[in-house]
This record gives structure tokens, sequence and C-alpha cells, in this order.
């Protein structure tokens, strides 16, 4: 998949993967707007109404044969894009890499071969192709922030230099955490079924995250983000999480109304959309 | 090699058993066969091995330096000790002794054993070796010489304080003296001592733990290989390092040419 | 003796009763936090020392996937070529199996000492020794301590990484007749003592032990076939005090622990010690049983060996050559994965109610445990956020996430358990969701409402009632507007 044939082709799709679509729709709508932002044409990426999920509950939980079922109606769903855009490195992760193995045996085995090639996770595309805007627009965000690396960023998709670069060149301060390799406890299934493990996780965690002396945790993985946003907030800390997509969009948003172009972009029918950002959970 | 007699294995319901399981069922993946990892069956002394990347490449000029550096890593002490950051060399041949002398004699000046004779363990069989290097007449007037014959030599004397030890050979990629041990006692005499000082000849220096394991098939008969790789050491309290857990507590080497 | 292997799981609770007391007991997790970053530094530092650590891997996995892929042959050569030096291999097939071989090979010999085995804690040998008189020794500090504290391993390199200095001092104390009371009545005899002091002592100690010992039984880290040996890797040498003073020796190893020849070997010695502690061998590296083979049998000087015994353990091992988890075998037990492992560093070893902990421990326990019928291993496999960091830094490139899953997936085939039917439902209920969009739709746009109700204006919940594990410690952050972005944003897909 090249830059060009990206920006020459109109069908860009996204998988608005099942977390964000449920809890933060925000996060669809701005990667939507961010696609739409580096195609060529600034057109509208296609966002499928019968999309649900990549299927990594199922395949997480032993269910092999309903994962198969799953990952065949995505690719059935998505097969005809030539760019697949997914706001999270799991659902990312399960697209590229689970599924070639998952169907290997199946009729599915060639094609899920091609699907792999196509899917972007959104760091990893937005490093590539966000470059129209220039770094002087005005930040969502003005102080420091800091970066939690999800484990299917950092061991699957290995997409963990993207979205540094990309901070970078916005022009956002970052504050780097130590630790940064350790999983959050997240870990879908895993966070409910083994929750004592999984909280103390996100306490080790979230101290890496609060000495690194930002006040705000940026992530591309809506998963891990849900759960730490939740334990900070029930331990009252002053921690505010961000998915990456709701900060760099914001960005382009602020361009948009100085040039007076608001109407081009995607927009839901909610008020939600028109509120300044809000952190997750607040 | 063909004439190598191979005794006849007693039927064995257990092991055949086990083997049945591990026999790979037909039509199975399966990676290298093992005729061709090994072509005969049999150990293939000292012919070509298979080229297997190594740490680091260690010229030949720069063995003994790369020695020392590992060995110092891991708390090897080397004589004469090197005065302030200078590193260690290697000494020649006929200061050995002198070395060694000079080196109990502190010890023996320190009071090691109380102001009287130092008991050194030796090995029976290296006698002549340190008879030759002129060892054993030099430092006769603070030691008193032990050879162990036996392991039950040793329940008189359960904390021996030195030994001294020739090397067989010794690795640089990994630090290591390695000793070819043909009786229990010997191979004692790198464990039991608090103080285990190595002698050691430059021209024994092997690059690889490939070339150790190949130099060691080449001697006859032993009992044991022991690859030693600085004194004994323990962290299984609180992870704090600690020498001396079963095995010396020092080892200082002598590297001689 | 029936069951003996049974016993290590006596206690009846599972992995989650044990991971949650264990995150309640501060002791335990003070001593988890001073191990903490240790090894993980050093194996780091070992690797980046290296220019090729990659090579390096790659030619371990390759030596250990050429052993487990021809085992059978090799474990043959393995016999002929320690037999033709007078050494004995015993074979067993079962743990219980090899305690007897190992019994009748103590028998009329009462003092018994013992280097840093796992396979002997697999197969609850001391318990079985003791059983029948001995007088039994562990010489590893670490398996020292758990002894003298008649606990488990809680990690497969460091035994007595879950005690602190503290709790080694009261239990020195406690065992220790008036040794070093000198050296403490000096200071204040209260104070705790330094490590150092506590070294010392146990090496007085268990010196006694080695000079006195009738046998001595060590694992061994490898079993190299051309050469009919063992090779034995330790650190403080008790593995090889525990060889060289008792006239028997007992080499007790697992048969995935079979190696082709000496290069191999040397490959994966490469990255134990560098995996395993950082270190690039190991402090002191020996071969039992070395002696070359002679061309021909008249000179064998067999006598150098006439008291050297291998055991062989099967126990479930060749089971799992043929199965789906055959890469398990590689396994060269650096404890790399347990070290790395977020799960592991938080509850311990003994959370996991087997020798066997961490990544390692969640594939291997439900594996082994299954020739002893045990069903209490089968939730380890769960306890995982398939992290993949135990992956990333296995030296033999085992893919422990996916044998995990692939233990999942077993386990989903056969639902036994209230659990398992559990997961049953849900995986059915979201099969059934997926498969029909709309019904998705639906139920995602209801579930929602419920949740903007229970918020009361906030953007979280505190409690839900069917998901309770999760609120019980997070709140839940909510979607304000109630839905869904696919029904909210209007320029969605046509069709």
């Amino acid at each position: 998949m090249t830059a060009k044939k990206v920006n020459a082709s109109p069908k860009n799709a996204v998988f608005a993967t099942c977390l964000a679509d449920t809890l933060r729709p925000q996060v669809v709508e701005a990667t939507c707007n961010l696609v739409k932002h580096c195609s060529a044409d600034n057109l509208t990426p296609i966002l499928p109404s019968e999309q649900t999920c990549c299927g990594q509950p199922l395949y997480n939980s032993g269910d092999r044969n309903g994962a198969i079922k799953q990952a065949m109606r995505v690719i059935d769903l998505f097969g005809e894009f030539d760019a697949i855009v997914v706001p999270s490195g799991s659902c990312a992760g399960m697209l590229k890499w689970h599924y070639p193995s998952l169907l290997q045996d199946t009729p599915y085995a060639q094609k899920a071969k091609i699907f792999k090639e196509k899917i972007w996770e959104l760091t990893e595309f937005l490093a590539k192709f966000l470059t129209k805007l220039s770094a002087k627009k005005p930040l969502a965000i003005k102080s420091a922030l800091t970066w939690h690396d999800s484990c299917s960023c950092l061991r699957e998709n290995n997409s963990e230099s993207c979205a540094r670069a990309l901070l970078k060149r916005r022009g956002f301060t970052l504050r780097e955490s130590t630790n940064r390799e350790v999983c959050c406890g997240f870990g879908g299934k895993f966070s409910i079924r083994h929750s004592a493990i999984s909280t103390s996780m996100a306490d080790d965690k979230i101290k890496s995250l609060q000495a690194s002396g930002a006040s705000i945790v940026a992530g591309a993985d809506l998963g891990c983000l849900l759960h730490l946003a939740g334990r900070a907030r029930r331990r009252a800390l002053p921690l505010s999480f961000f998915h990456i997509a709701e900060l760099l969009v914001e960005q382009i948003n602020n361009s948009k109304s100085e040039k007076g172009s608001p109407a081009s972009s995607v927009k839901s029918q909610t008020k939600t959309s028109k509120q300044t950002l809000v952190p997750i959970g607040a | 090699m063909s004439s190598r007699v191979i005794t006849p294995q007693p039927r064995n319901a257990t092991r055949e058993r086990i083997i049945a399981n591990l026999k790979i069922k037909k039509g199975a993946a399966r990676g290298e066969k093992i005729a061709t990892i090994l072509p005969k069956f049999i150990e293939r002394k000292g012919k070509k091995q298979r080229k297997t990347p190594t740490t680091k490449f260690i010229a030949t000029k720069f063995m003994a330096t790369e020695f020392i550096t590992r060995a110092t890593k891991l708390s090897c002490k080397f004589l004469p000790a090197a005065k302030g950051t200078a590193t260690p060399s290697v000494i020649a041949k006929s200061s050995v002794a002198t070395t060694i002398a000079t080196y109990l004699k502190s010890c023996y000046e320190k009071g090691d054993n109380n102001g009287t004779a130092l008991p050194i363990l030796i090995d029976a069989e290296q006698r002549k070796t340190l008879t030759e290097l002129d060892i054993l007449k030099k430092i006769e007037p603070y030691c008193k010489l032990n050879e162990a014959q036996k392991i039950t030599d040793f329940a008189a004397t359960p904390f021996p304080p030195f030994s001294i030890q020739h090397a067989n050979y010794a690795i640089a990629e990994t630090g290591s003296l390695v000793f070819l041990q043909n009786t229990r006692a010997q191979a004692a005499l790198s464990f039991l001592p608090s103080k285990h000082i190595v002698l050691l000849n430059e021209k024994d220096l092997l690059a690889s733990l490939e070339q150790a394991f190949a130099r060691s098939s080449t001697s006859k008969t032993y009992w044991a290989i022991l690859t030693v790789s600085g004194p004994s050491r323990t962290a299984d309290i609180e992870q704090e390092l600690h020498m001396g857990a079963h095995g010396p507590k020092e080892l200082l080497v002598i590297l001689y040419r | 003796m029936p069951l003996l292997s049974l016993s290590f799981f006596s206690s009846s609770q599972g992995f989650r009763q044990k991971s949650v007391a264990a995150l309640a007991n501060p002791t335990l997790r003070a001593a988890l936090d001073k191990a903490g970053t240790g090894f993980l530094n050093a194996r780091k530092k070992a690797f980046d020392e290296i220019e090729n650590s990659s090579s390096i891997k790659a030619r371990a996995q390759q030596a250990r996937t050429r052993a487990i892929d021809n085992m059978a042959e090799l474990l043959l050569l393995f016999e002929r070529n320690a037999q033709a030096k007078g050494i004995h291999v015993h074979w067993a097939e079962t743990a219980e199996q090899a305690c007897a071989i190992i019994i009748d090979l103590c028998r009329g010999k009462k003092r018994i000492i013992k280097g840093k085995s796992m396979v002997s804690e697999e197969i609850n040998l001391n318990e079985a020794l003791l059983k029948n008189g001995a007088e039994v020794t562990e010489t590893d500090l670490g398996e020292y301590i758990i002894q003298l504290a008649n606990e488990t391993p809680s990690h497969i390199i460091a035994p007595a990484v879950h005690k602190t200095r503290a709790q080694i001092d009261a239990l020195f104390r406690y065992h220790h007749e008036n040794i070093e009371e000198a050296k403490v009545a000096d200071n204040n005899p209260k104070a705790q003592r330094t490590s150092v002091l506590l070294v010392e002592e146990a090496r007085q100690k268990i010196r006694d032990k080695f000079l006195q010992a009738e046998v001595g039984i060590t694992g061994a880290n490898m079993l190299i076939a051309t050469r009919g040996a063992g090779l034995l890797l330790t650190n403080e040498g008790n593995g090889d005090l525990s060889a060289i003073m008792p006239q028997r020796h007992i080499m007790l190893a697992g048969i995935e622990k079979i190696i082709a020849d000496d290069g191999d070997a040397a490959a994966v010695l490469r990255v134990l010690g560098r995996s395993a502690s950082g270190q690039s061998l190991g402090n002191y590296m020996s071969l039992y049983g070395a002696q070359p083979l002679q061309d021909n049998g008249k000179d064998l000087h067999k006598d150098l060996h006439k008291d050297l015994h291998f055991v062989l353990l099967d126990n479930g091992r060749s089971k799992m050559h043929s199965s789906a988890w055959r890469e398990m075998l590689r396994c060269i037990r650096c404890g790399a994965c347990l070290n790395h492992c977020p799960v592991y560093t938080s509850v311990g070893g003994h959370a996991y109610g087997w020798v066997y902990s961490g990544p390692m421990g969640k594939v291997l326990t439900p594996l082994l445990a299954e020739t002893s019928k045990q069903t209490s291993a089968q939730e380890l496999p769960h306890a995982s956020s398939f992290c993949g960091r135990c992956v990333e830094v296995c030296p033999v490139g085992i893919p422990l996430t996916s044998l995990m899953r692939k233990l999942r997936e077993r386990d989903f085939e056969k639902p036994l358990q209230p659990r398992g039917l559990k997961t049953r439902l849900a995986c059915a209920v979201m099969r059934l969701l997926f498969a029909h969009p709309r019904l998705y739709r639906f139920v995602i746009a209801c579930f929602l409402r419920v949740l903007k109700l229970l918020a009361r204006g906030r953007g979280h919940i505190s409690y839900l009632p069917t998901i309770t594990a999760w609120t019980d410690t997070r709140d839940l952050p909510i979607n304000r507007s109630a839905r869904s972005a696919i029904a909210s944003i209007r320029t969605s897909y046509p069709r």
C-alpha cells in the first residue's frame, strides 16, 4: 500500500471497533475526519453500518470457530476497500496478524492475506499521511502529555514510533513515562475474569504515568484507556485520558474554523461533538 | 570408528512406551532429520563444526585482553594485583612462582592462619607441573602442602583455606577456566577451599565455547569437565549478590606465557 | 506411593483465590517489588552488549527445535553412549515411577543432598524420600530456605524470591543452633542480620551435609546425546558439590532436556545464562559423564562412572510431543518469561499452585497436570492479558500466548465446570449478535440507554449489575450521548 494509492483511491474505510463505537463515539468521528483530511480529494471514508466487532473476544475466549466465522464476515464487509483504518492497536493486530493464521485452513486463507495488507492502525496511517497541517495551528492541549503504549502497538504492530513522531510533528510536548513496555492490565476478558490482578496492574501503570509529571495521558487503544481512566477516576486521581484521534482532530477543527469552512467535516447528530474536549469518563 | 562395540540394550518396556510416543507420525510436519544433523549417529571428533554465531569475533592477539576483561567482570582477581586502574597483564613464566609466593607471603603475614603455615591443597597429578614452574619450592616457607587423594580426605578439613590448580584451558568469550577432572577429589579442589588460585598458560586460551568443547574431545579420559567463571555466588536473599555461597569466596588467576 | 505428585496441589484454592490473597499480602508484595527490575536490567544489559543477539537466539531456537524434532532417536543415542561408558540410564514414565527408581537407588543410604532441580519438585521427590526415612538437604540457598520454611519454590531460578531478609533471618534463628551466636551477640542480638552473615551461616551448615552425604541428586540443564553426558549450570557451586562429594550421583531430568551435540549445547548456553540472570554463561558449567567415547570398546574407564545414574522422566512430556503444544518442549527453563510477566510480578509464583509458574507455567502446568487428572490448573491459561512480553523475551521463540490460547480453545470444547459454561454462554450471545448486525445495533442502543440512566448525568458509572468484577475496582466511562458512533454519524455507509 503506497501513499499514492491511498490518496488516489476514494475507497477508504474506517473500522469503528466495538468499544469506540459504543462507549466513545467521538473517537470514531475523529478518525473519520482525520482519514478524510488525509485523503487527497478530501473524500469522506466509509463507515459500514453493518460492522460489529473484530471477533477478538471470541478468539481469546477459546471460541475458535466463532472467531473464524466473524473474521469471514469482517473480510466480506471490508474486503472491497483499499485501506481500512482502525483506531485501536489490538483490533488492528487482530485483523492484520491473527486473521491470516485463524483462516489459514479455510477458503478465506488467500483473502486474509490480501486483507492483511490493507489494514492500517490509526497512528501508523496518520504518521504517514497526516502531513498537510502545519504545526503552528493551535493545540487542543497546551500542557505536556504522556503516551501510553498499548501492548499490541508495541509488540504486534510495532507502531510505537509512529505515535511519537505524530505527536512531535503536531507540536505536543511529550513526557515519557518509565516502564513503557509493561502491560496496563486491560486484556479484554482478563480485566473481568481476573479483575484483582488487572486492577493491581492498572495501579502500577498509573504510578508510572504519574511519575512522568504529565497530567494528560494519550493512547491509541480505547480498551487500555477505559480501564486506566476508570481506575484513576475511582481513586480520584488528577489524570485525564484521551484517545489520540480526539486530540489531533481538535487541531484540524480549530484550523478549519479559522478558515471558516466547518461544514465539510463529518459530524454526528448529537450535541456532544460540539462541546470542547472532554476526558474519558468525565 | 566403525569398530566401536555397542552393547546390546536390554528390553525396557517403559523406555519403549516413551519412545513410541515420541516417534513422529507419518505425514506430520517435521524439521531437520537426525541423519542430516548427525551424519553417522556418532560423535564427529574434530570434524567441521556447524557454523554458529558467537557473541564476538576475537582475534588471537586480543584473546588475553578479552579474557581478562571478561573474567574481571565476573569478580576474578588477577595476580599480581594491578596498581590503581591499570588492567592486569600476562606475566612471564619465570615470574609465576615469585608472584604466588609474594601473594601467599602477604596472606601469611596478615595472619590468615593465625601466624602458622598456610595449608595449601594441590592436585597430586599436577605436582609435576607445579614443580616445573618452581612454585612448590618458593612457597614452602609460608605453606604446608597437602595432596587430596580421596574425597573422604576432606572430612578432616571441611573448610580448606587455599588450593592451587593449573587450568587445562580457558574460554575468552565467557571468561571461564576449564578443568578436565579425573577424580572427585581433584574436582573438589575447585569448590571446597575459600581461595582458589588458578594458573593459566596464555597458549591455552580458546575463543569460544565450541572450541572448548572440541578441545575437550581430544583428551582421552576424564571424569568430568568443570567450567569455572568467577567465585561462587548467590543472590537468593533479596537479590543481593554475595560471593562464596558454597564454593570459593575468591578466585585468583595467574595468566602467564 | 499413591498420588504423591498431587500433594503439590493440596490446597483446594484455585489460581483466582490465591492471586487475590497474594495481592493482599504486603510482605510478599515488598519482596516481589525488591526483586523487580534486577533480573530485567541484567538480562537487557547482557543481550545489549553483544552485537548479534538475534542470530544467537535464532541459533539457540534451531538447536532446541532439532532436539525436539528428533527426540526419540537422540534419547536412544544418549542412552547408548552413556551406557557404553558404564553410566546407568533409568526411564520413568510417571512421577511415581521416578520416585520409586530414586528411592531404590538410595536404598541403605540415609544422608541425601540435592542440587536445585525443578523436576524433583515436579515429582515431589523430597516427600517420597522423607517417607522412606532418608534425610534430605537442599543445598541451593534459595531451595534451602524454602525447605526450612516447608514451602514450595515460587520461581524456577530464584526459588525463595518471595522471602524477605527478615523472614529468612527468623527462619535461620529458629532452625540453626548456636552457630553464629557469637557474632549475633556482639551486635544487637535482636537486630536483623545482614545477608552476608546469613549466606555465611548457610554455607557452614550445609558444608557439613556435603561432607557426610551418601547420595547426591541434581537436575540437568541438558543431556548431550553424542556424548552421553549431563550438563549442569549453577552459580553457587552447590550442584557440583552435590555431584562430587557423595559416592553416588543421580541426575534427574525431563526427557525434553535432550540436545543433539556439543555445538547445539553451546548455542543454548549462550542464551540460557543471559536470559536467566544476565550472565554470559553462569558460574559453574559442568559436564558429568563427559569422558569421550573410545574408538574401540577396550580401554573404557568404566569405573569412572560406575555410580552415575541418569533418571529420564516423561510425566506427560511424550504426550505433549505429538500434541499442539509441542513447541513448549523447547523451553530451557531460563525464567525470563516469569521475570517479564506483569501477572507473575504482581502475584508471585505460589498463586500458580505448582512448581512451574509465570507464562511457561500457564502452559506447562495444565498439560503436565493432565497426567495426574488435575483440574485446578485449568484456570491458568486464562490468567493472561496476552500482552506478549513473554513471547518477546523467550530466547527460544516459544509462542507462549498462542499456546495459552490453544489451551483456552481446548477448554472451550469441553465445558466441564460452571466457568466453562459461562464462557460458552457469553460466546453464544456474541456469535448471535455478530451474525445479526441489526439486532446488535438494537441491543447496543438499549445498553447505552441503560448506562446513561445509571450514570445519572455523570460521565461514568460506579456500579453495573452484570459486570461488578469491573465496577468493584474501576468506574466505567460511558458514552454521554447514549448513541453509538454508527447510529449517530450521518454519512454512514449507504447500504
